[in-house]
């Protein structure tokens, strides 16, 4: 399917070249990535779509530097310019995440110790820019419906709400980039389609690129583009095939 | 690349609000800090206290003597000191019995109680009042016959009526004693009474540190209190330097029996230097050991929080928490609760010192010097 991959071009915010990922398991090589090429388009919702253990979450955690690739290159545009992400230490590279990019998590992952408000400053805080993070952490928390939740630790959120609370933490210091795993993965059918229609509505507003892991094939029909992965590797970016 | 700072306010709110929220740990963390400080200040105190009062005691109070004459264990037998001054003659010398015990009302320090015959005490302890404010009704000036019946009669009350004790003035000023007040004192298990009948005035530096850890009594009280009846600690000596020092001694080395001998005082008090510092390094030793007890909870607590925590840290990791701030909201928890547990530590070790002195003070007591 390699010569199916289609490279978007200049205008794209992220680009991987030859991305691999294998782990060693028990003295075997474990091949869970292999040679990904793509390129995302800046403001471009794109759906990640395959079985569990196909890639999806590592691919999200190589684009975002959580992991490193054991071959290939991931590059990210930051004012202008092209970074190369992989080409980063530890430090920079959590640096320029801190920066550039959002993450929603499939298990909302907020700070038991901190509350609402205080879960939403954080990214906002460790940017350096403490003074606007109350003010614009309760707007948006206003917007996702919890603006009288402010003083509340997670613990006494439903899921569906600690997920919302995630969306605004993701979304709190204007990434560029939106990377979400399955955000409603460990949620109800009711809950994850708020979460979701919520999620969009922002990233929509807001321009965002959007990145989505998830198994769920319903979600891809509301993506600009979809790409379907199967046992590490990039087999289809077609939305009806996939489907 | 713009340019990065250390984010102090999330770190320390993160480091805070999980010692908040996670209390049960913080306060096992707390203790462990506060026991460990607690002991080695505790330790700390009681050498200290006890050292300072050991060191008067056998260095600054031997006075002008020259030599002393000590026996074993059970000390003197005070018929060579009647020997002494009527078979030979010998009257620059003075007999001593003495021990220390505790004080509650003078916050359980060890006091030194000094039994003294006051008659053949002028030569040898000038700091003990010797014309010290001759002129005042309030301090006694003991040792001139005149003056004490002319100032109520101390030097009578001092030799007839048992268990009458004299303070500093200094010591009783601070701690809001007067003359008639009673002085409980701890002699090992039992607890006795003093009455306090006179305050002595120092007359310079070195009387006043003495005279703070000073009860002096009389010897037959003493020897009651302490019961030693019959027997001295030692009889400190005046002795002539040169040659008609050395027939003097051989003089005195004739009349002593088996077990009793003559030494020079700082030879003494080297001697009981050397005994107590062992001793006191074992509890500084041990003292290190809650200490190090002490870290290694610490260390404990705190691996167990990094370890429990690891999902929130790989979360704060993805947020774009570097590697060193992480480490900075560990060591920040890890100091922030070792600060309280420092504090309560002081505390504690101030209260938990107090009984380690008469601890200590007992032990090198019976242990070491008498």
């Amino acid at each position: 399917m390699d010569e199916m991959i289609e490279k978007i071009g200049p205008q794209s915010l992220v680009r991987l070249d030859a991305l691999s990922k294998s782990y060693d398991e028990a003295g075997q090589e474990k091949q869970v990535l292999e040679a990904i090429d793509w390129s995302f388009a800046a403001g471009c919702f794109t759906c990640l779509l395959g079985k569990s253990g196909s890639g999806k979450s590592t691919l999200l955690n190589l684009i975002s530097g959580i992991d490193r690739p054991s071959a290939g290159r991931v590059f990210i545009q930051e004012n202008g310019a092209e970074v190369e992400l992989t080409g980063l230490g530890d430090r920079q590279r959590t640096l320029f995440r801190r920066r550039n990019i959002g993450i929603v998590f499939q298990f909302f992952n907020l700070i038991p110790t901190l509350t609402v408000l205080e879960n939403v400053t954080l990214p906002l805080e460790l940017a350096g820019e403490a003074r606007e993070a109350g003010r614009r952490a309760a707007l948006l928390l206003e917007r996702v419906g919890l603006g009288t939740r402010l003083g509340t630790f997670p613990d006494r959120l439903s899921g569906g709400e600690q997920q919302r609370v995630a969306i605004a933490r993701a979304l709190i210091h204007d990434p560029a980039l939106l990377l979400a795993d399955e955000p409603t993965g460990n949620l109800d059918e009711g809950s994850g389609e708020v979460v979701l229609d919520l999620l969009l509505a922002l990233r929509r507003d807001a321009g965002k690129t959007l990145i989505m892991a998830t198994h769920a094939t319903d979600i891809a029909a509301s993506a600009d583009q979809v790409l379907f992965l199967e046992r590490g590797r990039l087999v289809s970016h077609d939305l009806g095939a996939a489907v | 690349m713009r340019s990065w700072s250390f984010p102090f306010r999330p770190v320390l709110r993160l480091a805070w609000h999980h010692s908040w929220r996670r209390s049960l740990q913080s306060i096992f963390l707390v203790v462990g800090v506060a026991i460990g400080v607690a002991m080695v200040v505790a330790i700390d105190l009681a050498n200290g206290a006890a050292g300072r009062a050991f060191t008067l005691g056998t260095e600054q109070v031997s006075g002008k003597a020259t030599h002393q004459i000590i026996g074993g264990p059970a000390g003197v037998d005070a018929a060579i000191y009647v020997r002494l001054r009527r078979e030979l003659g010998y009257r620059a010398s003075a007999p001593v019995v003495e021990s220390f015990v505790s004080v509650p009302q003078l916050d359980a320090q060890p006091m030194h109680l000094l039994g003294i015959d006051p008659f053949a005490e002028p030569p040898f302890r000038n700091y003990l009042g010797r014309r010290a404010q001759a002129n005042s009704s309030v301090l006694p000036n003991l040792w001139d016959a005149d003056e004490p019946d002319s100032s109520g009669g101390y030097l009578k009350a001092f030799l007839v009526e048992p268990n009458t004790v004299l303070i500093g003035q200094p010591l009783a000023e601070r701690y809001g004693l007067r003359p008639g007040q009673e002085l409980q004192i701890r002699v090992g298990a039992r607890q006795e009474t003093l009455t306090i009948i006179g305050l002595l005035a120092p007359s310079d530096e070195l009387s006043r540190r003495v005279l703070d850890g000073l009860l002096i009594v009389d010897i037959s009280s003493a020897q009651e209190l302490l019961g030693k009846i019959g027997r001295l600690d030692r009889i400190d000596l005046i002795l002539p330097a040169g040659a008609e020092g050395a027939i003097v001694l051989d003089e005195i080395a004739g009349i002593l029996p088996p077990g009793t001998r003559v030494v020079r005082p700082e030879a003494r008090a080297g001697v009981v230097e050397e005994m107590t510092a062992a001793f006191r390094l074992n509890l500084t030793a041990l003292s290190l050991l809650a200490l190090v007890v002490g870290m290694f909870l610490i260390y404990n607590t705190v691996t167990f929080s990094v370890v429990q925590r690891r999902p929130v840290l790989g979360t704060l990791r993805a947020l774009g928490m570097t590697r060193p701030e992480i480490f900075g909201i560990v060591l920040t928890e890890a100091a922030l609760l070792g600060f309280i547990g420092t504090l309560l530590g002081l505390g504690l070790g101030v209260l938990l010192g107090r009984g380690a002195v008469q601890a200590v003070t007992q032990t090198v007591n019976d242990l070491f010097l008498w």
